[in-house]
């Protein structure tokens, strides 16, 4: 009730306001590929897809397996205050865009794996709510 | 008349590449360069060389009732009025699907040592992906759904309601793209070694649904 008070109070002078948001991909690995004890030698393609979920690219090269995972997540707010002219401007985006991937061996034992700008998980939850 | 005039003046295949650039793939004239500007001339690092002597700074496209008439015409046509529709439209959901899912229950049917990569062909189709390696083959299976709810409230453009304060509008867009992955892995004899997919947790809530996996 006091945002809409305080929306209606405001509309002589909001120019417009906005809210975007856009997520694409499944967003299980990014929070749970800290916590995977994955080892090199050791884990197979199998526990790490029943661990992640699925990749979202298979790719070989060679006799190696390559997993690759990606999630974005973009959120952006704009508020533009204005009397005749724009006299307040503020835009706000937050955005995620990560990749993780993933080598097996021949053996379809891991290899490496490498993760690319992920937030931590307070980070995270805030992103989320 | 300003507008009127441009067509004649001489520029007519400069609007028409900037309409085909921009507009082209909507539009419900559809790419209309080569009927406006002419396709019988090369350009080279001489300069323009005119293959005929027809004029080919037209103020229309030299066959524009039959270009009307084709059906590909009426097809853009549609694209525009749609997107017009959108663009004007308060309140938008759109839903595009691609890809076929694959059923839960179908994959709780599949027995690890105990089917074969053929019984799952039989069961589940051909699958997006199917690597072949020394220790196994992997099938992956894929289905994209996108989901869109756009709203919109505001003034009209150029509509003064209160004075001084222009377009007065609010705006909410959420687009979800949700992937619904399976993967199987099988042994040297084709044997099922395991799966995972991640459509139980897409399908319902994403951060508490649990996987299937085997």
């Amino acid at each position: 009730m006091r945002l809409l008070a305080g929306l209606m109070l405001a509309a002589p002078v909001v120019g417009g306001c906005s809210l975007t948001t856009v997520r694409d991909g499944d967003p299980h690995y990014v929070l749970e590929a800290h916590k995977q004890p994955f080892k090199a030698g050791e884990t197979t393609s199998l526990e790490v897809a029943q661990a992640l979920g699925p990749p979202d690219l298979i790719e070989t090269q060679g006799e190696r397996l390559v997993f690759e995972y990606r999630f974005r997540d973009r959120r952006q707010s704009s508020l533009i205050l204005s009397y005749y002219l724009n006299v307040f401007q503020r835009l706000s985006v937050h955005s995620i865009d990560s990749r993780l991937l993933i080598a097996f061996d021949e053996q379809d034992r891991l290899l490496y794996w490498g993760v690319s700008e992920l937030p931590t998980g307070g980070q995270i939850v805030r992103h989320f709510n | 008349m300003a507008l009127l005039l441009l067509p004649l003046s001489g520029c007519s295949a400069l609007f028409a590449f900037i309409h085909d650039k921009t507009i082209g793939p909507i539009s419900p004239a559809g790419n209309v360069h080569s009927a406006t500007a002419g396709e019988d001339f090369r350009v080279s690092d001489e300069g323009v060389r005119v293959a005929s002597s027809e004029w080919w700074f037209r103020p229309y496209p030299r066959d524009m009732l039959a270009r009307m008439g084709r059906p590909q015409s009426f097809w853009f046509a549609f694209k525009g009025i749609e997107a017009f529709f959108y663009g004007i439209s308060p309140v938008v959901l759109r839903e595009v699907d691609s890809g076929r899912e694959v059923p839960a229950e179908t994959l709780r049917q599949l027995e690890p040592r105990q089917t074969t990569s053929a019984q799952v062909l039989e069961k589940l189709g051909p699958p997006q992906l199917w690597l072949r390696r020394r220790e196994g083959s992997v099938m992956a299976y894929r289905a994209d759904k996108r989901r869109v709810l756009a709203f919109w409230i505001g003034t009209p453009p150029f509509v003064d309601i209160i004075p001084g304060a222009n377009n007065l509008s609010f705006r909410y867009l959420y687009e979800r793209r949700r992937p619904f992955k399976t993967i199987l892995f099988f042994d040297r004899d084709e044997r099922l070694l395991g799966l995972a997919s991640n459509a139980a947790r897409m399908e319902q809530d994403e951060e508490r649904a649990e996987d299937v996996q085997q």
